[in-house]
Order: structure tokens, then sequence, then C-alpha cells
């Protein structure tokens, strides 16, 4: 029989885990590094577009 | 006399922190932080010296910069802001996904852990190793379960050094050989206007939506302006020398001073490594496989070898992701683009430590 790190058997161990708790950490932790980060990549998306307009029209302004 | 009280276990540690030391000098394995941790690690194992009884010196050090202010992890995120060029992603923005792609090895590890018998904070302590992130993995464990410090920052920093024995093999078993050779178009010029609002901008977007990374990602960023502001260079040397320099001693040491052998020499510690090293294969591997699914969508094919990049470990992962991709085609220079994913991972896992703080504390 599989025994875990606190010498509890694995049957004994499910039943301790806060299995809404876990599960709550593991969607709003993981899904919540991919909405972070891809909101950052459209943040950077527009950010660039930005920046190249003002560069383009401070260079035709130089012009 | 400390011979009097010597164990079994203290002798143990002492070989530990040999090897260690021994890993630093000869192999140069991460020898920055192992010089100091395999040192503090030995001096701890002596009996009756009281560094880490109350207001013993490693003691001090312990507590004002890592367990009650958790000062260090921060400075050293500066520190690691003011060395970044963060151009890559800034060029290609879609390695952002990758970077996320590869915490899930994080979270595989969190319930792996669960599984194992250790409570939640314990959970998320060890699986935040698989970040591959040194301070981030301290930053969090402090936090949520401090009687485990010691295990998680040496089974972070010792995957992290390695990384290129750990990643080859699940990059050539999760890649054809066609993937391997295919060769990515140069990355556009970044501006320096760009450069310069990218920490701004990622701060407030990362802190807006996760206000417990903030001590990571603020300290990361400010690094990072210090450095693309290119007014205060002083700023920019001071935190990627001399500051970074100073706080990586105590870091090592109070790691070091954590692992008496009464609290190190537990089955726990073992598993702790175990655990550590399932996070980085599955996180190495979720960001493969994420770059082989965007492939499917994509016109211009990334290489997914840069996916495995996606852990932190800057910029070891990219040398990795590199050199595999060389080895196919002696052409094929894929650095510059594995850095995007390298740097994302570093957002990345700060972002996960962010969101465990704010689910686990609250």
């Amino acid at each position: 029989m599989c025994v875990t790190n606190l010498g509890y058997k694995i049957e004994e161990v499910l039943k301790l885990i806060e299995w809404g708790r876990a599960l709550e950490v593991f969607t709003v932790g993981f899904g919540g590094v991919f909405v972070c980060l891809m909101l950052l990549q459209i943040a950077i998306n527009v950010f660039s577009k930005i920046t190249s307009g003002i560069e383009k029209l401070t260079s035709k302004g130089e012009e | 006399m400390g011979f009097a009280k010597l164990t079994i276990g203290n002798l143990i540690m002492w070989v530990i922190a040999l090897t260690f030391i021994t890993l630093a000098i000869k192999k140069n394995y991460e020898p920055l932080l192992l010089v100091p941790i395999g040192f503090g690690m030995l001096v701890v194992n002596i009996p009756l010296t009281g560094l880490m009884a109350e207001n013993g010196l490693f003691w001090v050090f312990y507590h004002y910069s890592i367990d009650k202010w958790d000062l260090i992890p921060p400075i050293i995120f500066m520190g690691i802001g003011a060395m970044t060029d963060f151009g890559p992603v800034i060029a290609n923005p879609k390695t952002l996904l990758l970077g996320a792609a590869a915490q899930f090895g994080v979270y595989v590890t969190f319930f792996g852990s669960l599984l194992l018998g250790f409570n939640i904070n314990e959970a998320a302590s060890i699986g935040i190793i698989g970040g591959a992130d040194g301070p981030t993995t301290i930053f969090l464990t402090s936090q949520l379960a401090p009687h485990l410090l010691g295990a998680t920052a040496v089974a972070a920093y010792s995957y992290m050094a390695m990384v290129p024995i750990i990643q080859p093999p699940i990059m050539r078993l999760l890649t054809s050989k066609e993937e391997r050779k295919i060769r990515m178009k140069q990355m556009r010029k970044v501006s320096k206007l760009e450069k310069i609002g990218f920490p701004v901008l990622a701060t407030l977007v990362i802190c807006l939506l996760v206000p417990a990374a903030a001590p990571l990602m603020g300290m990361l960023m400010v690094g990072n302006l210090f450095r693309e502001s290119g007014v205060v260079e002083r700023l920019s040397k001071a935190a990627q020398n001399e500051l970074i320099n100073i706080v990586t001693i105590f870091l090592g040491l109070c790691i070091g001073a954590t692992m008496p052998a009464e609290i190190f020499l537990k089955p726990q510690s073992l598993y702790i490594f175990f655990l550590g090293l399932i996070a980085f294969a599955f996180s190495t591997a979720a960001g493969i496989i994420l770059a082989k699914l965007m492939n499917l969508f994509l016109k211009e094919k990334i290489n997914p070898l840069i996916g495995a990049a996606g852990v932190s470990a800057v910029p070891m992962a990219a040398r990795v992701a590199q050199t595999v991709a060389r080895s196919e085609d002696k052409q094929n220079f894929i650095l510059m683009h594995a850095m995007g994913p390298n740097v994302a991972g570093t957002i990345g896992t700060a972002t996960a430590a962010g969101l465990f703080l704010s689910l686990l504390l609250k």
C-alpha cells in the first residue's frame, strides 16, 4: 500500500485533501497566469502600435 | 566542546555541504549561491555555535531579511530586472504564452504534493520550484511554509543548475527532427520608447490584476526601468552588481543556515527534491507542447524548442534550447527567440506566486 510523506495511506490522504480549495487554486492560479500574460500580450501589441505611430509622426515632423 | 554534541546527522550535513561547495567550484553549478549555501550549511551543523538560536548571527540575517520582512527576493528581482533585456518579448509578445504554459509543472506538482500528504500551503511552495526561479521560490515559501525553505530553495537552485541535463531529453522526446530544425525569422528591432514603456506597462497590467505579485513584479520592473531609461546608469549598475552581490551573500548564508540536520534530514526533503524534478519536467514539456499547438495556427512557424525556455532559469534555459537546435542544424540561431519565453517565464512565475499568496493567505 502506498504510504505518503506523513505516513498516511493514500486513501486517507485523498479524504484529507480539501479538493474544492485545491481545484480553486489550480483553476484560478493557472488560468490566472494565462489571463495575466495574455492581457500583457495585448497591452504590448497596442503599445507597440502607439509608439510606432508616435515615431512616424515625429520623423515626419522632423522632415 | 562542540565535539561532544556532534551527531551522525551533523556529519551527513557536512558531507552534503562539502558536496555543494565542490560542485560549485569544480563543476561551476550555480557557484554564487552554492558556495555560501554550502558554507552556511556547514557552520550551522557545528553544535553549540548558536548561530541560528534566537539573536544568533544567522538567525538575525534570516529573521530580518527573509522571515520577517521578505526583503532579499525582491531586491534580487530588481537586480535581475536591471540585467534583463525584455526586447525579445516586446518584439514577439506571443512568447508570453509559452512562459505561461511553462507554469503547468507548478500546478501538477502542487497536486502531486497534496497527494503525498503535504498541506495546501506546503504544496504551493513545492510546486513553485517548477517555475525554476530561486528568488520566487524563497519569496513564496517564506510566507507559506517557512519550515520547508531550505529544501525548496536548494531544490530550485539545484535544478536550475541542472537545466542542461534535465531538459534536452524531454525536448528530444517531444519534438521531431524536422521541428527542431525550424528556423525562425530575425526579430524586428525594438525601439527605445518601447523598451522604456514596457516596465511601466507590465507593472500596471500584472499588479492591477494580481496585487500580491507587486513586490516581485514592481522590483523586477523598476530594475529594468533603471536599465532602459539610460539616465540612471549608476543605479542600474548598483542594482545589477553591488546590491545583488551583497544580498546574494546573505541569501546563500540564510538558506544554508535553515538546514540543520534535525530539520533537513527528513524523508520530506527527499520528497521535495523528487517533486521538484517532476515540476521541472512538466514545465518543460508544457512549454514545448504549447509551442507545437501554436504552430497549428501560425503562418510563421516557431521552433517548439523555445517553449522549453518558458521555465525561467534565465538565460540557461534559452541557451539549452539553442544548443539542442544547433545539434540538428549548425546554422540555426534561436537564442534570441528563446529569450522571449525565458523572460516571460520570470514574469509568469512571479504572477503564479502572487496568485498563490492571494488565494492561500486570504
